[in-house]
């Protein structure tokens, strides 16, 4: 019966053994952990780096973790980091080539070394960036190889939200608290202490193979895995109907390609860039900013010469060089690109938005810019306009 | 191939296209057909403007000369209207004009179009905005150059 | 598993050719024998440790033996690319973009204007159109630049204007007085196009500020500006539309351009720093 359950219910005290499985089935494992005072996704070697009893405190320019005084886990948000980091790397080498007696030189691509890797406490927004960035690099006519073969050996365990930030608006973009689809294990947390448990829904084969293995390793303790019973579902979505309601719905992000279209010379922009300094943390932290440049070094005999890719900022100033200056020039020119693009123009490039709600760019921003605002501001602008005439 | 006359020729040019036939017969017993060779000038910086001209053939460059350097402005041809400085007199023209291709035109005698002009204001109006156009079009093209996109 | 498209292929210096002061061509031999591209097509040139920059093809798409790029040496890349010589090897992406609207012309009015080095985006086209001349209804050219020293393929235009089914009019923005051609900008000479401007394809290559002024005088002899197409210049890294820089609106310049209808971009093309 256990074997067919849709979901099951494992005992807290048990995720390890869920962790062990996807170790015993070969991944590296990256999770929350805290570092420096923040949740932060790194190589985690057990249950035990795990950000237990962890909660965060997050509005515009603030981010701070704080003791919830319970043994649960995922009770914090999103961090600094996305798992764009993993998947699309801030710097990698392309190719390198070397230059031999007569001049001739030939590029070799660079070897670039993936291994297998389980993604723990993935958030649904985290899965819809994923799903952006499969958009973006792999969906294309020239497919990104490197992150098609990252991604291919990717095991997403998603994990619903059971407290929203202050600055998440997954609702707002057509997301939700709670993963749907495009995971290979979702996981939800349940109560704490004695009651602290976690269903686990399939999402894949992978996900599929990997609970019966789960299964298999807790034969010996069948109370410790169970079909999820009715009255758990129903605290699931019980969870996933509080989450959704804490979370402030932002009216003007369905109308914001309309918006932004009409803002392209709006005053606003300048109001902004009094406040922005460019620093591109917003698109640092964000989980689907794609922007890459390339380097070209070479070693001091000038004999060896390599082509590396690392993250780029269209907050800066080099972004949009061409020869006899920058087009974007102003802080106001490229704050308008980076919240253009991310909310505009991406479903012109991509048939999607670039921004997936999780408020990223609101917490880190040192100068507190919500986008939030900034796009109701642009509305009342728009909205004013089309009364005037 | 018949030769056309100065009216003829004025209706195919856009500057007169509109006048009404009555202007177009006053205006070309003001004018008449005019030569230049390549090389002469058609005219002279300082001279007083007695007539100006709409180019039929050839070439002409609008240039400056100071001291050892000549620098070449614009250089009209074919359906372009030559000197406007006349409009507002007393004027002297502000370039040398130097014939590059032999030019075939039709002068007018300045002050015999500038009289018409005072003294009917409905022909006046049309040449002088005609003639607005024409620097217009001019002051922009300056600014062009100015800009020195090709730089 | 495809070659990666971030890898260039290898290919020597055939010949280099001093065109002006600041601008020269390299003719490459294609590591495969032939490069088959479309006019109005870039690539990019890689400099082995300095340096790669998006340089558009100017030679011949009907002879593809030979890759031709007209460089001008203005940046740390294009001055390494001018410092090669005969034999030197170079790297090599592309071709890349959407190029001129060549069959959308076929049986139009063809309006090609280039100013600057925009001649070599736009000589491909050229080339293309007077070597299929009866594709073509009325073809008129127009070369505006900086000074007669600064013309590019002076020979080949000399070529061109003897030709009797085009109209061929060059003028530069300064000359002295040993220049004895057109002096004047490039905007001026568009009034004599005497094309059906219901039945004309212009295609308008050079300075955004050039093209800008170009689309304001066809305009005004009627050309609509789904018929005025101008090639788009912004910051091109990757040359496929994944790192971003080249972005112009909805639009990558390298993906989507550089080649477009001014309809497509009428809406951008006067806002600021977009």
């Amino acid at each position: 019966m256990l074997q067919h359950a849709e979901s099951v219910t494992l005992q807290a005290g048990l995720f390890a053994q869920l962790l062990d499985v996807l170790k015993n089935d070969g991944y590296r494992l990256i999770g929350p952990r805290v570092r420096n005072g923040a949740v932060v996704y790194d190589d985690i070697a057990n249950v035990n780096d795990l950000p237990r009893g962890i909660s965060d405190e997050q509005s515009p320019g603030r981010y701070r973790i704080a003791s919830s005084g319970s043994d649960r886990m995922f009770d914090y948000v999103v961090g600094p980091t996305s798992w764009k980091r993993f998947l699309y790397p801030p710097r990698r080498k392309l190719w390198e080539a070397t230059r031999d007696d007569r001049g001739a030189w030939q590029p070799e691509p660079a070897a670039d070394e993936c291994q297998a890797t389980a993604f723990i406490g993935v958030r649904a927004c985290e899965i819809s960036a994923i799903r952006i960035l499969d958009r973006v690099l792999n969906e294309s006519a020239y497919p990104d190889s490197a992150y098609a073969k990252r991604r291919r050996a990717t095991f997403i365990l998603a994990v619903g939200c059971a407290v929203p930030a202050a600055t998440c608006f997954c609702t707002s973009v057509g997301g939700g608290p709670s993963p749907e689809a495009d995971f290979d294990i979702a996981l939800t947390e349940l109560g704490t202490g004695d009651s602290h448990r976690f269903v686990l829904r399939a999402g894949s084969e992978t996900g599929r193979g990997a609970l019966r293995r789960l299964t298999d390793h807790l034969s010996l303790k069948p109370t410790a895995l169970q079909a999820t019973s009715e009255a758990d579902q129903r605290a699931v979505d019980e969870q996933v109907r509080r989450s959704v309601g804490q979370i402030t719905a932002v009216p003007a992000m369905g109308r914001a390609r309309e918006i932004l279209g009409a803002s392209l010379r709006s005053d606003h922009w300048e109001t902004v860039a009094d406040r922005c300094l460019s620093c591109a943390n917003c698109t640092m932290a964000c989980p689907t900013c794609f922007c890459v440049d390339v380097e070209d070094v070479t070693d001091l005999t000038g004999t060896h010469a390599e082509r590396w890719q690392q993250w780029d900022s269209c907050f800066t100033l080099s972004h949009s060089y061409l020869h006899g200056g920058s087009v974007r020039k102003t802080t106001a020119s490229r704050y308008r690109q980076w919240l253009t693009h991310k909310l505009d123009t991406w479903h012109d490039q991509f048939g999607t938005s670039g921004c997936v709600g999780c408020g990223r760019c609101i917490t880190w921003c040192p100068a507190g810019i919500d986008i939030r605002d900034e796009l109701a501001t642009l509305d009342s602008e728009v909205s004013e306009e089309a009364k005037a005439t | 191939m018949k030769t056309k006359t100065i009216p003829e020729l004025l209706r195919e040019n856009e500057f007169f296209s509109e006048l009404p036939d009555d202007d177009i017969e006053f205006i070309a017993g003001c004018a008449q057909i005019a030569h230049f060779a390549k090389g002469k000038f058609v005219m002279l910086a300082g001279e007083p403007c007695t007539h100006f001209y709409l180019v039929r053939t050839g070439r002409a460059v609008v240039e400056v000369e100071t001291a050892n350097r000549a620098r070449v402005i614009h250089s009209p041809g074919p359906g372009d209207l030559i000197g406007w400085s006349w409009v507002l007199p007393p004027a002297t023209w502000r370039y040398d004009v130097r014939v590059i291709e032999d030019i075939s035109a039709i002068a007018f005698d300045a002050e015999c179009v500038r009289r018409k002009c005072e003294e009917d204001t409905e022909f006046g109006y049309h040449i002088y905005r005609r003639i607005l156009e024409l620097v217009i079009e001019r002051l922009m093209a300056t600014r062009i150059q100015m800009l020195d996109m090709f730089a | 598993m495809g070659k990666d498209a971030m890898v260039p292929a290898t290919m020597r210096v055939r010949r280099r050719i001093q065109e002006t002061a600041d601008t020269f061509t390299l003719e490459l031999e294609p590591d495969a024998g032939t490069f088959v591209f479309e006019p109005g097509q870039f690539n990019q040139l890689y400099v082995f440790g300095v340096g790669e920059v998006p340089i558009s093809i100017s030679g011949d798409a009907a002879r593809p033996s030979v890759l031709v790029h007209t460089i001008r040496d203005v940046g740390t890349v294009t001055h390494a690319l001018s410092k090669l010589r005969k034999g030197d090897t170079v790297g090599v992406r592309g071709p890349y973009g959407r190029g001129w609207p060549m069959e959308e012309a076929r049986g139009k009015d063809v309006i090609l204007a280039a100013g600057g080095i925009g001649l070599a985006p736009l000589r491909p086209s050229i080339r293309h159109v007077l070597a299929n001349r009866d594709d073509y209804e009325r073809v008129v050219i127009f070369y505006g630049a900086r000074t007669p020293e600064d013309m590019l393929y002076p020979k080949e235009l000399i070529k061109w204007r003897s030709r009797l089914d085009a109209k061929v009019s060059v003028t530069v923005d300064r000359a002295d007085r040993s220049w004895h051609g057109n002096v004047g900008v490039i905007t001026q000479l568009v009034s004599a196009a005497r094309t059906n401007p219901s039945n004309t394809i212009a295609m308008v290559c050079g300075p955004e500020i050039m093209m800008h002024y170009m689309q304001i005088h066809l305009a005004r002899l009627g050309v609509p500006d789904e018929a005025i197409f101008v090639s788009m210049e912004r910051n091109m890294k990757c040359a496929i539309g994944r790192c971003g820089h080249c972005q112009y609106g909805g639009d990558f310049i390298c993906r989507d351009g550089p080649v477009f209808a001014f309809s497509e971009i009428a809406r951008r093309f006067r806002v600021r720093a977009l």
